[in-house]
């Protein structure tokens, strides 16, 4: 909007500036003493003048120098300056998260890393092939870039897809020709850009069993828990290792019992009610070579909970879920006694379906939505259906579930805020009726109270109380180690040189400038220059 | 003839003639401002270029050449044989190049001063003018006396470039005449009819007539002016064809007196 403002401005200055009628030259005449008294012009002649100058070259390059400078307050963009010769131009990206301080052999990971990387500069040194070199650490974060000597591992953790788009991004100091990934982490999956410089991921650090603690969640209670819980997921990497757990909190120390989670077989999974609020510590026992993940502590400053404000008629709200009010709390009510205001929260309203009891009717369109349909027999729904909502339906709200004849809607979702429309619960006669009004209506209340789920606060630490950041990051110590790369490094063409756009843009802008000051100014210059 | 000088029969005696004499051309040019006009074809120009041609000619002749400027401070310069040349060239640059931008609202009236005792007996003065400049104290009309004295002549070089500044003029509007040799115009827009120029025309051509009358002695040569012509042209072109039919040339070289 600035651009379009500041270009319209420039243009429309330069179009004014070209309208003006300038004064003319005064006239000189050899013979001007002899000249009669002249009279003053009969019409005064007006300051501007509408006038197109396309055909001005001076016009078009004041045009082009103001777009120029425009572009170079604008732009900020790369330019890639090729460059001659060949050499090799070298990134060492190292790895500077925790795991790196794990034991290899009789110093560390980082160590280990250091002698690969001094023996790398001691072959390329003495040929004179080596351009430049750049060492990047790579923790949570990228580092930067600096001595070798100064670098260690930091307590925190970070991911394998860093390193690689550390690898592979530009620089303006050393544009590399060769990239050294020097890691205890895999090498991710994906193709190495076309054209790019040779990467060699040299992993590091035999495989050691491992299990952390992956992370800590709290569940609130609802229709289907009493209490609040929290949970706890447990990473194990390698075999043979039975990690145990123990919670320690307000409630004295227990031991949570930890199962294998029928989906990922290498990650145990473990609940425990919760009580009270406070300060936490779960601690994993046997927890493998890698000590920073195995201590977690969190704080619960309230438990966690569902509130409800519950506004139907005829029913009371289910003692699991604590009265409340306000715009985050879910409101239960008759859909025709809900307000505008209303809308804007977390719904389930109901509307009259079931007082006339049921009637055979087929259901027509219907998405599958697993939270509504989960307890319903659909046949049984046809048998002893309800009357389809009459009203339209509110704004976002979508059919999940609707009459066949008149296409009308049975059931409703809308997705943010979360809401839903259901026929309201009856206690007819009819048992099937009322068994299916029921299983609806509390489908539907289940699913809007379900998503108590939140993560913890959590802080990873080692035995010894050393915070780690994101130690999850780091649990898996078991991988595979790959073998040591073969790719020799030696000298390539050098790589395009990215350089900033603005200077050229500032350059041409002032080329310009000066071939429109040139060509206003030529007449003039050539007058001076004639001689006698 | 017999001589003045009284001697004896038995002696000797030398009779010398002043037009076996070597004469002095002296080449006095019009430096006013207003000879660098009209821009791109000024008559300075061509007025230096002809001075050039001229003292290299008279030098051929074993004449002695004197270049002077007719206003202000500069001293008039004497050569003779192989040295007139450069000497010519010289004197031209200096006096093209002086002073930087020319003051045309500057009104010169001073003649060279150092002049008159350059005009010795038995040379041909030629003036290189427009023969438009301020004479009301009638100091070039003494000066053009003097130079006309025991039959010596007086040779003018008139230039002209009227008609060709008046067609270069941009007409179609208004404009501000700029002050000029004294005289002021209004500070406002003028219209440039053509009333305007043929006031300009007869103030001309009567001030030209009444010169031609005051300055006529026995010596005075004026033949037609060179007039520019009124279409673009090259000066240089211009110059190569119009000097060879200069009139004065034909004097000068014959040393004829007017005809």
């Amino acid at each position: 909007m600035i651009a379009l403002l500041l270009g319209g401005a420039s243009a429309f200055g330069l179009l004014v500036w070209h309208m003006q009628r300038r004064a003319r030259a005064p006239v000189v005449l050899s013979f001007a003493r002899l000249l009669p008294e002249p009279k003053p012009a009969a019409r005064p002649e007006p300051r501007f003048a509408p006038t197109l100058p396309l055909t001005s070259i001076g016009f078009w390059l004041r045009i082009a120098a103001a777009l120029g400078a425009l572009a170079a307050l604008l732009i900020n963009h790369d330019v890639l300056l090729a460059q001659s010769g060949e050499a090799v131009a070298l990134r060492i990206v190292v790895d500077v998260t925790d795991s790196m301080s794990l034991p290899e052999g009789s110093a560390t990971r980082f160590d280990a890393a250091k002698v690969v990387i001094a023996n790398v500069l001691d072959r390329l040194g003495p040929n004179g092939t080596l351009s430049c070199v750049e060492v990047v650490p790579v923790g949570a974060t990228i580092g930067q870039a600096g001595a070798l000597a100064a670098l260690h591992p930091l307590p925190e953790g970070g991911d394998a897809g860093l390193l690689r788009a550390t690898a592979q991004s530009a620089s303006k100091d050393c544009q590399p020709t060769h990239v050294l990934v020097l890691t205890d982490a895999v090498q991710p999956a994906g193709d190495w850009p076309e054209g790019g410089p040779v990467l060699i991921w040299h992993q590091i650090g035999a495989p050691v069993a491992n299990a952390g603690i992956r992370q800590v969640t709290l569940t609130a209670p609802g229709l289907s828990a009493a209490q609040a819980g929290v949970n706890f997921e447990v990473d194990v990497f390698g075999l043979d290792l039975k990690p145990g757990l123990d919670l320690a909190g307000p409630g004295g120390k227990r031991e949570v019992p930890l199962l294998p989670d029928p989906d990922r077989p290498s990650v145990l999974q473990g609940t425990l009610p919760l009580t009270k609020a406070g300060s936490y510590l779960a601690a994993l026992r046997d927890g493998g070579a890698y000590g920073a993940d195995d201590v977690v502590a969190f704080t619960v400053p309230d438990l966690p909970r569902h509130q409800v404000d519950w506004r139907l008629a005829g029913w009371k709200a289910p003692a699991n879920l604590e009265p409340g009010a306000g715009p985050d709390v879910l409101l239960v009510a008759a859909l025709d006694q809900i307000t505008p205001a209303d809308l804007a929260r977390p719904l389930l309203a109901t509307y009259d379906g079931w007082q006339g009891g049921g009637q055979a009717q087929a259901i027509g369109a219907f998405t599958e939505d697993a939270d509504l349909r989960a307890g319903l027999n659909l046949d049984a729904f046809e048998a002893h259906a309800p009357m389809p909502l009459q009203a339209a339906l509110p704004p976002g709200f979508v059919p999940v579930l609707t009459d066949a004849a008149s296409g009308r809607a049975f059931a409703a979702r809308r997705l943010s805020p979360p809401g839903l429309i259901v026929p309201a619960p009856v206690a007819s006669g009819d048992d099937q009726v009322t068994n299916l009004s029921l299983t609806l209506f509390f489908d539907a209340l289940s699913a809007l109270t379900s998503g108590g789920t939140k993560l913890a606060d959590s802080r990873w630490q080692d035995a010894g109380g050393r915070k780690v950041a994101l130690a999850w990051k780091e649990s898996d110590t078991a991988r595979a180690l790959a073998p040591t790369p073969t790719t020799a490094i030696e000298p390539a063409p050098r790589p395009a040189k990215p350089s900033p756009l603005t200077p050229y843009l500032i350059l041409a802008v002032l080329a310009l400038i000066l071939t429109e000051r040139v060509l206003a100014l030529w007449p003039l210059m050539q007058r001076r220059s004639r001689a006698v | 003839m017999a001589s003045a000088r009284q001697s004896r029969k038995d002696q000797l005696i030398v009779r010398t003639f002043e037009a076996e004499e070597r004469m002095t051309v002296v080449l006095i040019l019009d430096n006013r401002p207003a000879m660098r006009l009209p821009e791109g074809a000024e008559k300075l120009k061509f007025a230096l270029w002809a001075m050039e041609c001229i003292a290299t000619i008279a030098a051929e002749d074993g004449n002695d050449v004197v270049l002077a400027p007719l206003f202000g401070q500069g001293a008039p310069v004497r050569a003779r044989g192989r040295g007139v040349g450069p000497v010519a060239r010289k004197v031209a640059l200096g006096l093209w190049s002086a002073a930087g931008a020319p003051d045309f609202a500057a009104n010169p009236t001073t003649l060279t001063t150092a002049l008159l005792p350059f005009l010795r007996p038995a040379s041909a003065v030629v003036l290189l003018s427009d023969m438009l400049f301020d004479d009301t104290d009638g100091a070039v009309a003494r000066l053009a006396d003097l130079a006309q004295k025991q039959r010596r002549a007086l040779m003018i070089v008139e230039l002209d470039s009227m008609e060709h500044e008046i067609a270069r003029l941009d007409r179609s509007r208004p404009a501000r005449l700029s002050r000029f040799e004294g005289r002021d115009f209004p500070l406002a827009p003028v219209d440039l009819g053509e009333d305007l120029f043929q006031g300009a025309r007869a103030a001309a051509q009567d001030l030209r007539r009444a010169r031609r009358a005051q300055w006529a002695k026995s010596g005075l040569v004026w033949p037609a002016p060179v007039v520019w012509p009124t279409a673009d042209f090259s000066l240089a072109r211009f110059f190569t064809s119009s000097f060879p039919e200069l009139a004065i040339l034909r004097n000068l070289v014959t040393r004829e007196g007017p005809g």
